[in-house]
């Protein structure tokens, strides 16, 4: 008993050795076979995490449509952060992922991102987006020629100030190799453009403060910057009216397209066929177009608008997107506030 | 097989083509869009947010990204650029007032990673208004010729008569598919 016979013990030791290398061997195997799981299972341990992901922000989206304005910037804050960290997360999955996955995946991100950007563009109002830095680029070398042009123009302008303004009752049409017409830096003055100058031109009033302006005719584009307490009338304009900080104002005029950047406390009796819009301005009133002169059906036919098509009170506003509350920066003028004659 | 060469795969396969118009409000970008798939354009309203179309054109699919250039937009452009083949910048050669701020929005956009490489054609539309600054001056203005990061074009266009539009495409096309379908 005390001992085995050396072969036994051969026997013994030959027995356990073939058995750990069985073992040993299935442990590989097993080792493989999970490797083999883990490769499959990787795809869709992705799919899984990455597309939950995607519904929940998903889920944060919706949910803006019914949260306090208050915590939509907070909202927006993670979807951005989320979106980033799933973009990383597919670019670091790319080893494994198939073209298709990969594509839809993309697909899937970038739909939510797009609605994302929609959805803050459309629920919060402007404040952390300004475009503060848009003159960044005026000191390169590069923008000499248009300096220069705009120069000339400025030249032009004069002459035409000079020239035709004395002779032609303070109408200034200016024709700086084209047909702009133009009313620049005018104090305290009544100021008439007539139709056979205004027809299919642009016109550009620009730097009046306390004028009286009165358009006859149809232009095709209509701008009208830095004008302060002015009161301003005009023809059926072709296509849209660009207005820019302007302020204490009154206009009338009749359009196909409005849009009122950065102004102030300014009255507009407004025929639209299509949409205005306004950005960056408070304290704007809307009424009909009330404004009348001979011949301006004829401006109308002329101009392509349909006298019986108005939206002049409904007004988008960029800086309020949201839906269910109308904008507090603009409002219909109250019928007895508004002016009944023009003469 | 890299991210790439996997994109351009999908890409060559479908024949499909990114392109963003881009250019300051009340350019004619919609309405242009609207002329190239034979929309009505008469009762356009200003773009809030964007507009995408899809344009079937000689064989090719062409997603027009169509942005709203209102300045509380601009800086949301970049949200647009990923994997864009080609860009439509247009401009209202009638609108004198603000073409020194088309030329910066412009050259910054040109800037941009994103776009590295990507075709970029001009369009100098509302040609058919007697206003209207001619092409080789708005070439001049914008500075065309200092572009060195892209191939560039300017057609003289309206979106009114339709002039040259379909050139315009036409080019974009073209050089799009020169480099992303067929030089690998
Ligand atoms: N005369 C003329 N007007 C145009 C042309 N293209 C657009 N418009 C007008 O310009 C205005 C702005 O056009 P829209 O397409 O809304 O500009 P967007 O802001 O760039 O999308 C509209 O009133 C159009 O009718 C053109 O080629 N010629
Ligand atoms: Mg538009």
């Amino acid at each position: 008993m005390e001992s085995s016979t050396p072969s036994e013990e051969g026997l013994l030791e030959r027995i356990c050795r073939r058995d750990r290398e069985r073992k040993n061997i299935i442990e590989k195997r097993k080792e493989e076979k999970q490797q083999l799981i883990v490769e499959s299972e990787q795809l869709s341990y992705f799919k899984n995490i990455f597309y939950s992901r995607c519904k929940t922000i998903k889920d944060w989206l919706d949910s803006t449509e019914s949260v306090p304005d208050s915590k939509l910037s907070k909202i927006f804050d993670n979807v951005q952060s989320e979106i980033i960290i799933l973009k990383t997360y597919l670019f670091d999955s790319k080893i494994f992922l198939k073209a298709y996955d990969l594509r839809r995946a993309q697909d899937t991100l970038q739909i939510l991102e797009n609605d994302a950007t929609q959805l803050e563009t459309k629920l919060i109002p402007r404040k952390k987006f300004g475009f503060k830095n848009r003159r960044v680029f005026n000191t390169s070398v590069q923008s000499s020629d248009v300096t220069d042009d705009l120069k000339d123009l400025k030249i032009a302008e004069s002459i035409a100030t000079n020239g035709v303004g004395k002779q032609n009752n303070k109408q200034i049409c200016n024709r700086y190799g084209d047909n702009t017409c133009m009313l620049l830096g005018k104090v305290d003055e009544k100021l008439v453009l007539d139709a056979e100058n205004v027809n299919k031109n642009d016109v550009l009033l620009s730097d009046l403060k306390r004028c009286t302006v009165r358009v006859y005719g149809t232009p095709n584009t209509l701008h009208m910057v830095s004008l302060v307490q002015c009161t301003v009338l005009i023809g059926p304009v072709t296509t849209s009216v660009l207005v820019d900080n302007c302020h204490d104002s009154q206009f009338a005029f009749a359009c196909q397209q409005l849009r009122l950047h950065t102004s102030t406390n300014c009255t507009i009796y407004l025929h639209i066929t299509s949409r205005a819009i306004i950005e960056d301005s408070t304290k704007i009133f809307v009424a009909p177009y009330n404004w009348t002169y001979e011949d301006q059906m004829n401006h109308f036919k002329l101009a392509g608008l349909n006298p019986k098509i108005n939206n002049w009170n409904s007004i988008d506003d960029f800086n309020w997107l949201t839906k269910e509350k109308i904008s507090p920066n603009w409002s219909v003028l109250e019928p007895d506030k508004r002016v009944k004659s023009w003469d | 097989m890299g991210l790439l060469t996997i994109l351009k795969k999908l890409k060559r396969k479908e024949k499909e083509m990114r392109i963003l118009m881009l250019g300051l409000d009340n350019a004619g970008k919609t309405t242009i869009v609207k002329r190239l798939i034979g929309d009505p354009i008469d009762t356009i309203s200003p773009t809030l947010g964007f507009n995408i179309k899809t344009l079937d054109h000689n064989g090719y699919k062409l997603n027009v990204w169509d942005v709203g250039g209102q300045k509380s937009l601009r800086t949301y452009w970049r949200n647009y650029f990923e994997s864009t083949d080609g860009l439509i910048w247009v401009v209202d050669s009638a609108d004198r007032r603000r073409l020194e701020d088309c030329k910066e929005e412009m050259h910054k956009l040109l800037q941009e990673e994103r776009l590295e490489g990507a075709t970029l054609l001009i369009f100098a539309n509302k040609q058919d208004l007697p206003g209207a600054v001619p092409t080789k001056d708005i070439a001049t203005i914008l500075d065309l010729e200092s572009i060195k990061t892209h191939h560039w074009k300017i057609y003289k266009a309206s979106a009114i008569t339709a002039e040259n539009l379909l050139e315009g495409i036409n080019w974009i096309t073209n050089d799009i598919s020169k480099r992303i379908f067929y030089k690998n």
